[in-house]
């Protein structure tokens, strides 16, 4: 299977792997080269032109990419995978919006400004982290309820907790 | 001369100051913390000695154990670098009672610009205009708003004992008057160890010009012309240049004389720079006195000539200036952009995480100044600041040409940083044309520059890196390529906790 559907941002592209020399994605035909140059590095040789990406691997689907100063997360999914996702996505109908939202960086809570319950638009200031010297604003990712806040004033916290849920 | 400096610091100014030391033939000695064991510093230095745990209060910031240190292995004098024990008065005071030369101004004269009310009392004193506001720290939010509707809004909440930008608030109305005065005091004294306040009347988009002075213990002053700093986030410079495209002959020569009074006022001696507002009418205001070395020197040393460091260290050990004022003359102009590990469009929050994949810039006119390499960790225990790009070429806008050359050619993998915003704005038709203050960065500007970046050449940029990335998982290495990341699927790659 050579057939992938890759998804950056918003955009979805298709590309097709030929051989080990040529490619084609929704447009065009493509010589292509890609040579590691270290554990992260690569160049990557399309027809003329020369790039040189960072990358590095989030899980079996998705990674991280780096060029020209520009970080992406890029997933990737075979034109099996892609049709076997989109019908789960489907049959799991209306899920509930739920988000939450995890300390960025390990740090120490200076102040919780909302209770469980209350309203919170797009934007609005939760609670404010301090790392690195500085008071860190953590926002709220969608407009809604506050679920939960799993956090207290005064607490340290790692990286990866999650601080409180918008419902 | 010395025989053996201790950098008492870290990152790129460190290996700035090593860098100097080799050149003069002097003995440089680096302190290293546990996060800092393989940084370049710590490799570059004649002799490197662990310090302490990563978090500053254990190492770089640990007084008794530097001044330990400084004496046990023979050490002549101290550099502070920025930051840290720089502006410390207590600090240089216990390195002056151990008969060790502290490279940097008096104690005295910090003391007296450390406190930002004292400061502003001694300019009005010697007839250099000051920003209105008081002079004394404000003990009550009553006071304070009393204060500022007397003043009118909005104003400025300032720690006196700040500076970098840190402890600082805007108060457009009297309601937001109690919270801000709480958390400015709460970051004052977390940053500064003093919560004293003080209000300042906000200047509606002024720019930021600052003078560079240098003195020798003699007395003798010269300046080194203006630099400019406007493009500021969060308070705080990210980049800088000189000359000012907005200073003429007439203003530099009212500014950098009131920068040599301002010196002159506190008995400065060693290198120092003041800073201060300008309006639109170019009057200008002083803001602070920075009594160290400052991060954005470069720019200076570029269109003088001069090598401040070295300046630094010969004053320091009692040589007079080896230039007079009528020795010095701007040549060409000179850029600096501050490479900070931070997300621009994430309220400039900082990263953290490996270096993965490092490539600097280089030809004619560029200059990198850099703490860091492959595979160095920038940690949350020290400032984000990476390294620092600095151009010169002879005339503003072919330096503006070189930054984004080079800064095309900088490739920081493995963590967010901003050199393709600092791209964006040095390209901005309002930055080419010199149209700027110190609020260029609004949040107005900051959604537009999203959209734009958006909108641009990204398309391009996305196509290539869907195409690699299908190769890759085309490809067996995909399954190889090595994680540096945690499992728990956040976007931050995994450093200090792993």
């Amino acid at each position: 299977m050579n057939d992938f559907v890759v998804s950056v941002n918003s955009s979805k592209l298709n590309v097709k792997i030929l051989n080990d020399k040529e490619l084609t994605d929704d447009e065009e035909k493509y010589n292509y080269e890609l040579i590691p140059v270290t554990n992260h590095s690569y160049i990557l040789k399309l027809n003329n032109r020369v790039f040189e990406l960072t990358s590095e691997k989030i899980n079996s689907d998705l990674i991280n990419v780096l060029l020209y100063g520009n970080q992406f997360e890029v997933t990737v999914r075979t034109a099996l995978q892609e049709k076997a996702f989109k019908l789960l996505e489907s049959s799991s109908g209306l899920h509930h919006h739920h988000m939450e939202v995890k300390a960025p960086m390990p740090g120490l809570i200076l102040k919780v400004r909302k209770k469980v319950g209350e309203q919170v638009e797009l934007g609005e200031s939760v609670i404010i982290l301090e790392a690195m010297k500085m008071e860190n604003d953590l926002k709220a990712t969608a407009s809604g309820i506050i679920e939960n806040i799993y956090v207290t004033e005064g607490s340290a916290v790692e990286k990866g907790i999650t601080l409180f849920s918008i419902g | 001369m010395f025989t053996k400096i201790l950098i008492a610091n870290r990152g790129e100014i460190a290996v700035r100051v090593i860098r100097a030391c080799r050149e003069l033939g002097i003995k440089s000695v680096a302190i290293y913390s546990d996060a800092d064991k393989t940084s370049l510093h710590t490799r570059l230095a004649d002799e490197s000695y662990y310090i302490g745990n990563s978090p500053a209060h254990d190492s770089y910031l640990n007084k008794e154990k530097i001044i330990k240190l400084a004496k046990e292995i023979g050490v002549d004098a101290i550099h502070p670098g920025y930051g840290f024990f720089s502006e410390n008065a207590e600090f240089i005071g216990a390195i002056e009672k151990n008969k060790i030369t502290f490279i940097g101004p008096s104690s005295k004269s910090v003391a007296l610009m450390g406190s930002k009310t004292e400061a502003r009392k001694l300019m009005i004193k010697n007839n250099v205009a000051i920003v209105p506001g008081t002079t004394e720290p404000i003990k009550t939010v009553k006071d304070g708003l009393k204060i500022s509707e007397e003043i009118g809004y909005p104003i400025l909440l300032k720690a006196a004992a700040g500076g970098g930008g840190k402890g600082m608030r805007k108060i457009s109305s009297s309601d937001e008057f109690e919270s801000a005065f709480e958390a400015t005091k709460r970051e004052a004294l977390k940053s500064f160890s003093n919560d004293d306040i003080y209000i300042e009347k906000y200047i509606e988009n002024p720019r930021h010009i600052e003078v560079q002075i240098l003195g020798d213990k003699q007395g003798n002053y010269v300046h080194l012309f203006e630099r400019e700093c406007s493009i500021q986030r969060r308070h705080q410079k990210i980049i800088e240049e000189a000359p000012s495209s907005f200073v003429d002959d007439l203003t530099r020569e009212k500014i950098t004389s009131a920068a040599i009074n301002a010196a002159r006022a506190c008995n400065y001696f060693n290198a120092g720079t003041v800073e201060f507002l300008m309006d639109s009418e170019k009057n200008f205001y002083f803001l602070e006195m920075n009594t160290r070395l400052q991060v954005e020197h470069p720019v200076t040393e570029l269109i003088t000539g001069l090598d401040l460091v070295k300046e630094q260290i010969s004053v320091a050990s009692g040589y007079n200036l080896s230039f007079k004022q009528k020795d010095l003359k701007i040549n060409g102009h000179a850029i600096e952009c501050r490479i900070y590990a931070e997300d621009p469009y994430n309220n400039f929050l900082p990263s953290t995480g490996t270096i993965l994949h490092y490539f600097s810039p280089s030809g004619p006119g560029v200059r990198v100044d850099s703490g860091f390499d492959n595979g160095s960790q920038i940690t949350v225990h020290y400032d984000p600041l990476m390294s620092k790009l600095v151009c010169w070429s002879d005339n503003r806008q072919s330096t503006i040409e070189r930054m984004i050359r080079a800064l095309s050619e900088y490739i920081i993998g493995g963590l967010i940083t901003n050199i393709s915003f600092l791209k964006n704005i040095i390209g901005h038709p309002s930055f080419r044309k010199g149209e700027f203050n110190i609020n260029f960065l609004s949040d107005d500007f900051m959604k537009n520059m999203k959209k734009l970046e958006d909108s641009n050449n990204i398309r391009d940029i996305e196509k290539v890196s869907a195409i690699f990335a299908a190769i890759l998982k085309s490809k067996a290495s995909f399954n190889n390529l090595r994680a540096n990341h945690t499992e728990n699927n956040n976007l931050w790659p995994e450093q200090m906790y792993e």
